[in-house]
């Protein structure tokens, strides 16, 4: 085990941890945010034990990507009000789900990784923290973005699927191809995944002091 | 496509894209900031207008109450010292005993309404109640109030007196006034208490009667001009105004307000809308 993974597990207990910490104080979005971040700390810890048992873990992050965008579609569902209003989060959660589960039973199965679906969860999470973006801005209120977690949390999700797109797109492609090159991916992907968990603890560790506003 | 085109492809896209992110995330903030600067300043200006409004609209009062005094003292003060001083030489020439008496029941008739004229006068007077203090004042108020309408009244100071602004001290006397007035117009009370309470760093002014009360519902029907003019009096002493009452168990009105306020000589109003703390 790299060291660069170890931090990466030790920052995703972590933000576990303080997430588990504020869990009372959090709001709906927050709330789902948090069930997010401790299904994604259960999945990795899986992960390991599955690799080591049955040499693969692709099944797990097959099934994993699809409750992961199916929380975070409901994360936009409660933090976006438009999305509240008509719960369109719900609706792309579930277009999500029909999708990967079309993508696993019939295109890419459980064997290797979804990168079909990790593309289209990413468009899609880039897209609802976009739009989230453009309503705070349209929102006549007098809203302190730096105290305003959901501010944070769809930075935080942004940064992370704008640095790792790419990434996830041409995994595969790198992985037969370039054996070096698909380590150097795995390590960057790592290295975003713990500025990711860091953010996050950071978030929620500050959480008392922001602004529980999402109505 | 080469793959030696493709690693440079990918790294230049992650990085654009990133780059994407953060130009949004950086434009958000500045236009969130922007929008946050515009609404303070159009707030402050709001309030700078609502203050100035307010300001000149007590000015005008208590330049018409001014007036009112003047008159009341000038015109009607100087008929009854008049009619006093008739009475007098009238009684010299009365020659019936029944005649004296009724004439001295007369005279003691005009001393009273000419005591009251002049009550009246000076409690309309800001003149007369800034150079006189805000204590004697308000015992002669309660003073006027106990025979006139008879109430109980009762004052209670607490503390070391403190020397005021004379334009904050008349805004404090003219909210017990009102304060009072709405007692002896609506409550039915049979007893008033105000407690000058003045703690070295807020001074409290609660008025308290014994009447019939209201409930929380009838706060906002009450809400006439005059829980609006103590509400915007407070406004201007940047105190907050508290009200405790429920039916049959009286009222108390209580003002707050700190003393650093209360000792400068300007009267500007926060920024904060003036609300009534119900209870």
């Amino acid at each position: 085990m790299s060291i660069d993974f170890l931090i990466y597990c030790l920052l995703f207990t972590s933000a576990s941890l303080f997430a588990a910490y504020r869990f009372l104080k959090l709001d709906t979005p927050s709330r789902v945010f948090a069930i997010y971040v401790w299904i994604s700390a259960i999945n990795e810890i899986l992960a390991i034990f599955v690799a080591k048992k049955y040499h693969t873990n692709m099944p797990l992050y097959a099934i994993y990507c699809l409750l992961e965008f199916g929380l975070i579609a409901i994360y936009f569902n409660y933090s976006i009000d438009v999305f509240r209003k008509y719960n369109i989060g719900y609706y792309i959660g579930l277009l999500g789900l029909v999708l990967g589960l079309i993508n696993i039973l019939f295109i890419q199965g459980l064997y290797i990784l979804t990168s079909y679906f990790l593309v289209f969860e990413g468009i899609f999470i880039i897209g609802m923290g976009l739009f989230s973006f453009f309503r705070l801005l349209l929102k006549n209120d007098q809203l302190q973005l730096n105290r305003y977690p959901h501010f944070w949390f769809t930075t935080i999700l942004l940064f992370f699927w704008s640095m790792t797109f790419i990434s996830w797109a041409l995994y595969d492609y790198f992985s037969i191809k370039h054996d070096k090159f698909a380590a150097v991916i795995d390590s960057s992907i790592h290295t975003v995944g713990s500025l990711f968990y860091v953010s996050i603890c950071c978030v929620f560790l500050l959480y008392p002091k922001m602004e529980r506003r999402y109505e | 496509m080469n793959d030696k085109y493709l690693i440079p492809i990918f790294i230049s896209g992650t990085i654009l894209l990133m780059l994407f992110v953060f130009f949004i995330v950086a434009y958000l903030l500045v236009q969130k900031q922007k929008q946050n600067a515009y609404h303070i300043e159009k707030n402050k200006m709001i309030f700078d207008h609502q203050n100035k409004l307010m300001s000149a609209r007590f000015d005008e009062q208590e330049r018409t109450m001014n007036q009112m005094s003047r008159e009341i003292h000038d015109n009607i003060g100087q008929l009854l010292t008049f009619t006093t001083m008739n009475m007098n030489a009238i009684t010299k020439y009365a020659t019936d005993s029944r005649q004296t008496v009724l004439i001295e029941k007369a005279k003691t008739l005009l001393d009273q309404i000419t005591h009251d004229v002049r009550n009246i006068s000076h409690s309309l007077s800001s003149d007369f109640i800034k150079v006189r203090g805000l204590i004697p004042v308000l015992e002669d108020e309660l003073e006027s109030i106990r025979f006139l309408q008879e109430i109980a009244c009762t004052i209670e100071i607490k503390g070391e007196r403190q020397v005021f602004d004379p334009g904050k001290s008349l805004l404090i006397y003219r909210i017990a006034q009102e304060a009072i007035h709405n007692i002896t117009k609506h409550a039915s009370a049979t007893a008033i208490h105000i407690v000058l309470d003045y703690d070295p760093v807020l001074f409290t002014m609660s008025v308290t009667d014994n009447g019939k009360g209201f409930d929380k519902q009838e706060i906002y029907a009450l809400n006439g001009i005059g829980f609006q003019n103590m509400l915007e009096r407070t406004t201007l002493l940047n105190g907050s105004l508290d009200i405790e009452s429920q039916p049959m168990h009286g009222c108390t009105i209580m003002l707050r307000v700190n003393c650093a306020e209360l000792q400068k000589t300007d009267i500007v109003a926060s920024e904060e809308l003036p609300v009534i703390n119900f209870s």
